[in-house]
């Protein structure tokens, strides 16, 4: 017979399915589960209804066979146990909750703004409304489930701040071109007093017909100062092809400005190469200010 | 059921986010979620906050947010990022207190974890580097350190790096040249006070638009060097040694000074060090190769093996120099010599052709007066009737008188010739010496001639086997040309030198089979005229007559009277001044006469000759062209005006 104990109600759960080698599926099956155990070895939780559980989750799935290989079964494992209410499951789970909170700290890092965040979080997904199960038993064990928490955590945060906020009310905006520091260079200067606000303006129109995402990209990286190779882990690509598609939607940006300007003013084409030669290296700057403006 | 966290059934649950983010979605789940988080603000958010906290960002340079503009840096205030290298960023800055701009250079304070020195350390490197004062360096105005980095506040060059100035438009050997001798300077000038740069390369160069080129960066990859010493230099400017572990010095300094200098003039650099046998340095120049072959060989030891470099930067700049030029110092001073001697040259014969000119004009104005006293003395002797040898003597003078002159004939001399003639047959011949036989020989022949029947004097030639005899017994000094007498093909040659001169042209009177009589006609002329002549014009003195082979025939057509004329002879190394005196006369076929002044080469000095001096202007124009195309084709010229524009 099935070496797996709870086979029954696991493929019950699982349904009509392209996993044919049953005894091969239980095997692993129970390899992963002796792992889950293992990892958790205090938290005692019902074999069959994990089963059934476990099953359930593979269901929802394109590709069981794939999704068995990858599924977090013993942070699933655990997520069960605290559904369960078991005692050893929620001890485990605050510590994960407590790592997450971390994440937290970027939206605001007081203690009192973090605690109240992680309170939340932990009555969300731990307190069933009437009626219902709790929610961590939505956790399906794709990715960590630290990982599914900080997400929990940083969008009731987010929320919050949105909440406290209402309505955007970004930090103080003065175009860096118009009010900036004097910066000692003459022709900057003068240029600067001249066409700044047509250039603004070029450039803020030239932004807007980029595409969404050049648009975000360039956003993540100036507003939100994120690196490249984290803009990398947020498209799930190489470091490198955001690299390219910023310097692409830059070049992009600079040519489209210069065509803005080209309608706008009635410049040599000469006087336009000096004035971008003299603006171009303070896109960044100029971007900034235009992207504080616009978002 | 509804996931509740979720404020739009679309966007991402915290599912889908965290296996987003760990990476194990499969490529159309990745899709669906870039699609997303593009056009939902939320979404969007909730990722960026996620992988902040999740992903490091990368601290390699590119990735790196600048400090924004304002930021205060002890007392500076920045501006905009202007630069960014290995080390740091570098920024513009402004200095309130001096109300100046400045560069402000932030060094990281961890390589990739590995802590650099000890920061009092890093601190005495930088202040001996601030020390440093040299057009062609950087000037480090000031030395901080702010929070866990270390920052230079800098003279602000505004300009470029050397590789760009080098990459844009090709600035030319001359110009890349000047520039790296400029750089060099500053490298030296480092290393006379011992300091060491540790990571030379065009990108810590900068060309200022004042076009004032000025080394940045030293010391700073060596102060990094002991905590993480594969960060120290780059590898490409790198020498052999390094890679063995050996520390920076002013050697390895000078081989990267060479490979920058290699690739700006190469457009490529050596190949890099075999890291696994790093004591064999890298072939460096590709031969054959366009540049100057002085260049090849300083590069070639400034990237040869350490203890074979330059013994220092120094002399490195110093055979630089050299080989910028277009040619050594050694050949333009051997070319200024041959100019200069070429000049004197030209300039002592224009001098001397001058003075003899002059000369022969004088003595031309004198020569008519001269000959009338000689006339007037021959007629006084004739006829007196005096001494054999002395009427000789006087006939010789006539005849003399005739053939330079080409007076008319005069038939009242037949007498007085045909008594000569008497007088000849009885003279005392054999008494005879020297120039009287000549005279002799001369008077007959002209008597033989003038009468076109010799047999009327009687029988043939009786004076020849005198003649024949006593000429051989002559001095060969200045009587006879050895081609005269090759002409005459008489039996009596005197051993003569090819260059003696000759007063005389002669023709053999022939009968039948045998010279009857020997011509001589043309310049003879008494050793009182030759003295008085000599005397005016300070030099040897010629009449000559042209019809004899010799250097007469040259003067076709007949130059005008009086004129002076040049003309080279034949010979090896004389020159021939000459002035018509007559016009052709009835009775002598020398008709013509002139007066003439032999140059020889010994009287210029020995360098005088006419060949010796074309042969040098030639060689002046040789050389002078050589020159000129070395300057053209070197550019030199032009970096010449750009330096003194610049300057």
């Amino acid at each position: 017979m099935s070496s797996f104990p709870h086979s029954e109600a696991f493929w019950a759960a699982l349904g009509p399915t392209q996993l044919r080698n049953r005894p091969a599926v239980e095997a692993r099956l129970e390899t992963q589960l002796a792992a889950a155990r293992d990892r958790w070895p205090a938290v005692e939780i019902d074999g069959a209804a994990f089963a059934a559980h476990w099953g359930e989750q593979l269901s929802r799935t394109t590709d069981p066979e794939a999704a068995l290989e990858q599924l977090h079964v013993t942070d699933l494992y655990l997520a069960f146990g605290c559904a369960a209410g078991e005692v050893n499951a929620l001890r485990a789970f605050s510590v994960q909750l407590t790592s997450a909170g971390a994440a937290v700290r970027g939206v605001d890092a007081s203690p009192a703004f973090i605690d109240e965040v992680l309170q939340r979080l932990q009555t969300r997904v731990l307190v069933a409304e009437a009626g219902a199960t709790p929610r961590i038993l939505e956790y399906a064990g794709r990715g960590s489930l630290e990982n599914w928490l900080r997400a929990g955590a940083l969008r009731l945060a987010l929320n919050a701040r949105r909440d406290a906020r209402r309505g955007p009310d970004p930090l103080p905006e003065v175009s860096q071109f118009e009010a900036a520091a004097p910066t000692g260079d003459l022709q900057f200067e003068l240029m600067r007093g001249r066409y700044g606000a047509e250039f603004g303006r070029a450039l803020r129109q030239a932004f807007g017909e980029l595409e969404s995402q050049e648009r975000n990209i360039l956003r993540l990286h100036f507003l939100e100062s994120l690196s490249l190779n984290q803009i990398g882990a947020m498209y799930q690509v190489n470091k490198s092809t955001i690299s390219r598609r910023m310097a692409r939607a830059r070049e992009t940006l600079l040519w489209r400005t210069r065509e803005r300007l080209e309608e706008q003013l009635s410049l040599e084409p000469s006087e336009l190469d000096s004035l971008l030669e003299l603006l171009g290296p303070r896109l960044d700057l100029s971007l900034a200010s235009v992207l504080n403006q616009s978002t | 059921m509804t996931v509740s966290l979720v404020p739009d059934p679309d966007c991402l649950d915290e599912n889908a986010v965290s296996r987003h983010l760990s990476g194990e979605g499969t490529e159309e789940e990745r899709a669906v979620v870039r699609a997303h988080i593009d056009v939902c603000d939320r979404c969007r958010e909730l990722l960026t906050a996620l992988v902040r906290t999740l992903v490091t960002p990368d601290e390699d340079g590119e990735g790196r947010r600048a400090l924004p503009r304002g930021t205060n840096l002890g007392r500076y205030v920045l501006l905009d990022p202007v630069g960014r290298g290995g080390m740091g960023v570098v920024y513009a800055a402004f200095d309130p207190e001096l109300d100046r701009k400045v560069a402000i250079k932030l060094v990281r304070a961890t390589v990739e974890g590995a802590a650099v020195s000890p920061r009092a350390q890093l601190l005495a490197e930088a202040q001996a580097i601030a020390r440093l004062s040299h057009p062609n360096i950087v000037t480090v105005h000031d030395v901080g350190t702010v929070g866990s980095e270390l920052f230079f506040a800098m003279e602000y060059v505004k300009g470029e790096t050397l590789r760009r100035a080098q990459r844009a438009g090709a600035p030319g050997l001359q110009r890349t040249l000047g520039l790296y001798l400029a750089a060099g300077e500053g490298l030296a000038a480092a290393h006379r006070s011992g300091i060491v740069h540790g990571d030379f390369k065009p990108e810590n160069v900068l060309v200022g638009e004042d076009g004032r080129v000025r080394v940045t960066d030293f010391g700073l990859a060596r102060a990094v060097q002991e905590a993480a010493p594969r960060f120290a230099g780059t590898p490409a400017y790198m020498a052999p040694e390094l890679w063995r572990g050996q520390p920076h010095d002013v050697r390895t300094d000078q081989y990267a000074f060479c490979v920058a200098l290699l690739e700006a003039v190469e457009g490529k650099r050596p190949p890099e060090v075999d890291q696994a046998s790093p004591s064999v340095p890298p072939t460096p120049i590709a031969v054959p190769s366009h540049l100057p072959p002085r260049l090849v060989s300083l590069l070639s030891r400034g990237l040869s093996g350490a203890e074979h470099r330059w013994p220092s930067m120094d002399a490195l700049l110093a055979e630089l120099r050299e080989a910028r030029l277009p040619f050594r110092r050694s050949t333009a001073v051997i070319a200024g010599l041959i100019f200069l001697l070429t000049g004197v040259l030209f300039a002592q014969h224009a001098v001397i052709s001058h003075r003899i000119q002059q000369e022969l004009r004088t003595a031309a104005d004198r020569l008519p007066e001269l000959f009338r006293q000689q006339s007037e003395l021959i007629d006084l002797q004739a006829h007196a009737g005096l001494r054999a040898d002395l009427v000789l003597k006087a006939f010789g003078q006539a005849s003399n008188m005739d053939a330079a002159l080409g007076l008319a004939a005069d038939d009242s001399r037949e007498g007085q010739l045909s008594e000569s003639h008497e007088t000849l047959r009885s003279a005392d011949l054999p008494g005879l010496r020297g120039r009287d036989v000549l005279l002799l020989a001369n008077s007959w022949g002209r008597i033989v001639l003038n009468q076109a029947e010799p047999e009327a004097f009687g029988a043939a030639a009786p004076a020849l086997p005198i003649l024949t005899e006593a000429l051989q017994e002559t001095p060969g000094d200045a009587l006879w040309s050895a081609a005269t007498l090759r002409t005459l093909a008489l039996p009596l040659v005197h051993p003569l030198r090819e260059d003696d001169l000759l007063f005389v042209s002669g023709r053999p009177v022939v009968r039948g089979q045998s010279v009857v009589g020997l011509v001589l006609t043309g310049a003879w002329v008494s050793e009182g005229l030759l003295t008085e002549l000599g005397r005016a014009a300070g030099a040897r003195v010629v009449l000559r007559a042209p019809d004899g082979g010799w250097a007469g025939a040259r003067w076709e057509p007949p130059p005008p009277l009086g004129k002076v004329l040049r003309l080279d002879v034949g010979g090896e190394s004389a020159e021939v001044f000459g002035i018509r005196l007559g016009a052709p006369g009835t009775r002598t076929p020398a008709g013509e006469a002139y007066l003439v002044h032999v140059v020889s080469a010994d009287e210029a000095t020995g360098l005088g000759s006419p060949r010796v001096r074309w042969t040098l202007l030639a060689l002046c124009a040789l050389t002078a062209a050589w020159l000129l195309w070395r300057v053209w084709r070197s550019g030199w010229l032009a970096t010449l005006r750009t330096e003194r524009n610049s300057s």
